[in-house]
């Protein structure tokens, strides 16, 4: 699946004051693609959280369109946007956003919706190293721990396109790598993968690399 | 696991959150279906009462505590007795107006061995009785003979058995109705069998009567007035021709009662009105800081493509079922203890106090069940509200 943003403008509006506007995502244009691991690299606060968000059809731009080959995104309601999100994308989030209440396997299954894929939870629990941790609550892990559950969660349904916010952040270089490689494997079995991150390492397993810089976004002069 | 699996799950898991709303609910439930029965069960013990009396007037001696002995036996079971010539039964019958008339004669048991304490004794006259006999529950059918008697619905002793009255062994051959009053723990005879008692008694040393012979007097009578004649005139009648005697309308006796009662079963709406607005507040409440508190849960299930829709029914799915927990909680729980304790609650309060028959308690259980399953579903409608309109992207940078 590719997916082609034109255009995107997010801005908000500071204490509801019209003239008080201030823009996040100044007039971006990026086309993603199948089988590529695109990597975004920016300063904290460029927008590039704001934007993967925006791809992912989870936040709505003031302006601009995000095509997933030829369907409109932002075009379709809730319903279908959700559907879709549920079954083309795995979208690990930049912060702790698993349910405190599950055990690793179940936060896992609860985002699978092809039934109960328990081999394929078990194939990701193992391959991220979370064996040992696979019937603990999620409230009782580490942060990279839950980092490596999110990305589990992200890929239980072989999704078409993924998206990772800062997926290495609280990571050791082991785990690094072994996140980095699973992305990159993902991109090689056809899939289009988008990291989002400050961690230079990525750099090795990009095949496209974009830098952000207040809102707007712009090709690497250092491409691969 | 799935999303349908997380509504159950997420109240299981989160038990003090659970526990703290169902309590709310139970509150909500104990006081409407509680408050509801309680006062239904007051209502019924008057209006059993009054279709008990079945009289429409009631002569007593004319004295001041014969009236209140009178109404201390009927709505608590305090027993007594009083006596006035039997003469007067003669001139009532002869009244033009009256259809049924009966005299009855009151006596109290020396502890009886059916009893911790002492009993009423009434004793009827088997040929007009028209207040007693229709209440008969059980198979007796016949005509009570000297050694037997009826007993009120209270009263420990079963058919078939004995029951000793001032040393003389009677056999209870009925059972009457319970009627939530103090005719319930009052034993029946005729009225011959308690002239016998008293002299029995007498013959113990327990001096009743002073000088009159047991034979000559009685201790009421019930008037069922003809229809078309006006029952007041005919009491002010009564009144009027006979200075030993003092006639009351059944109906006016009972006014202080049903007053008492209407100021009772008011006060207790009013309770139930205050609690349920303070509950019903704070149920609101608590459902809306809940949903505040758990919208870092509504955005990860955003992320992973729950619909707002989806997720608005999963918030409410949640109301729901702790609505309907709380309130089944709640009704047994009060069914239970109203029901245990009815003869505690009835003797407390000194008032006829008749639960409700199993239509009007499924009615109010019904009643009772759809209010605070609807209130829940309110309150989760609101916090549903919050859920979906949850604005992912931002909670995500959070
Ligand atoms: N809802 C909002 N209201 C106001 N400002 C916002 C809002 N969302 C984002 N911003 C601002 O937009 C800018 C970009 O935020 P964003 O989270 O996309 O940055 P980022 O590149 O992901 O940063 P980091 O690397 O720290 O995660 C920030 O300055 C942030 O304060
Ligand atoms: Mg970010």
């Amino acid at each position: 699946m590719t997916i082609d943003a034109k255009n995107i403008l997010v801005s908000y509006t500071k204490n509801g004051k019209k003239d008080n506007t201030i823009s996040i995502i100044n007039s971006v244009d990026i086309t993603i693609v199948p089988g590529k691991v695109t990597v975004i690299f920016g300063r904290s606060g460029s927008g590039k959280t704001t934007l993967i968000s925006v791809l992912a059809g989870l936040l709505k731009p003031q302006e601009g369109s995000v095509l997933y080959d030829d369907i409109d995104l932002y075009q379709q309601n809730d319903d279908f946007i959700s559907d879709f999100r549920s079954k083309n994308i795995g979208f690990i989030p930049q912060g702790q956003s698993l349910l405190s209440n599950l055990t690793i396997k179940e936060n896992i299954l609860l985002a699978n919706n092809n039934g109960n894929d328990s081999d394929r939870a078990e194939e990701l629990i193992e391959l991220l190293g979370l064996s040992e941790r696979e019937e603990y609550l999620s409230s009782q892990l580490s942060g990279g721990e839950l980092r490596r559950c999110a990305i589990a969660r992200a890929l239980i349904n072989q999704p078409s396109v993924v998206f990772a916010d800062e997926p290495t952040g609280d990571l050791d270089d082991d785990n690094t790598q072994i996140v980095f490689e699973l992305l990159r494997q993902k991109a090689k079995d056809g899939a289009a993968v988008v990291i989002v991150t400050h961690d230079e390492s990525a750099y090795n397993y990009a095949d496209i690399v974009y830098r952000m810089d207040g809102g707007v976004l712009a090709l690497s002069d250092t491409q691969k | 696991m799935n999303i349908a699996k997380l509504p159950l799950k997420n109240i299981i898991s989160y038990k003090k959150r659970t526990i703290g709303l169902i309590l709310i609910l139970v509150i909500l439930t104990m006081s409407l279906f509680g408050g509801s029965i309680f006062i239904k069960s007051l209502n019924n013990g008057l209006d059993s009462l009054n279709e008990r009396l079945g009289a429409d007037i009631i002569v007593l001696p004319k004295d001041a505590e014969s009236e209140v002995d009178l109404q201390n036996l009927l709505l608590q079971g305090t027993p007594g007795y009083f006596y006035m010539d039997k003469s007067i039964l003669n001139d009532l019958e002869s009244i033009e107006g009256v259809d049924r008339i009966s005299a009855q004669y009151f006596l109290v048991s020396a502890n009886a061995d059916c009893c911790s304490v002492k009993v009423q004794i009434i004793g009827f006259d088997e040929e007009t009785d028209f207040t007693i006999k229709p209440w008969l529950n059980e198979s007796y059918q016949g005509v009570l003979k000297d050694d037997e008697i009826i007993v009120g619905s209270m009263l420990s002793t079963k058919v078939g058995h004995t029951l000793k009255l001032y040393g003389k062994e009677f056999l209870v051959v009925g059972k009457l109705e319970k009627t939530g009053t103090g005719l319930d723990t009052a034993v029946y005879t005729t009225g011959d069998t308690v002239k016998t008692l008293i002299e029995a008694a007498e013959d113990k040393g327990i001096s009743i009567l002073s000088k009159q012979s047991p034979d000559d007097v009685i201790s009421s009578v019930y008037i069922d007035v003809k229809d078309g004649y006006d029952i007041d005139t005919i009491v002010s009648d009564i009144n009027l021709n006979n200075s030993e005697v003092k006639a009351v309308r059944a109906r006016t006796m009972m006014t202080s009662t049903s007053d008492r009662l209407g100021i009772i079963s008011s006060a207790i709406s009013f309770f139930v009105k205050i609690i349920w607005a303070f509950a019903a507040i704070i149920l609101i409440a608590a459902f809306y800081i809940i949903t505040g508190e758990r919208k870092k849960e509504f955005a990860a299930l955003r992320v992973i493509g729950v619909s707002r829709k989806k997720l608005g029914v999963l918030v409410m799915s949640e109301a729901i079922i702790i609505g309907i927990i709380g309130s089944v909680f709640g009704i047994i729980i009060t069914g239970a203890f109203m029901y245990s304790f009815s003869v505690l609650i009835g003797t407390r309060l000194d008032l006829p106090y008749l639960l409700p028959g199993v239509v009007t308690t499924t009615y109010y259980i019904l009643v009772t069940f759809i209010s605070v399953v609807l209130l829940g579903t309110i309150s989760g409608l609101i916090s549903a509200y919050r859920a979906v309109s949850v604005d992912t992207a931002r909670i995500l940078r959070e």
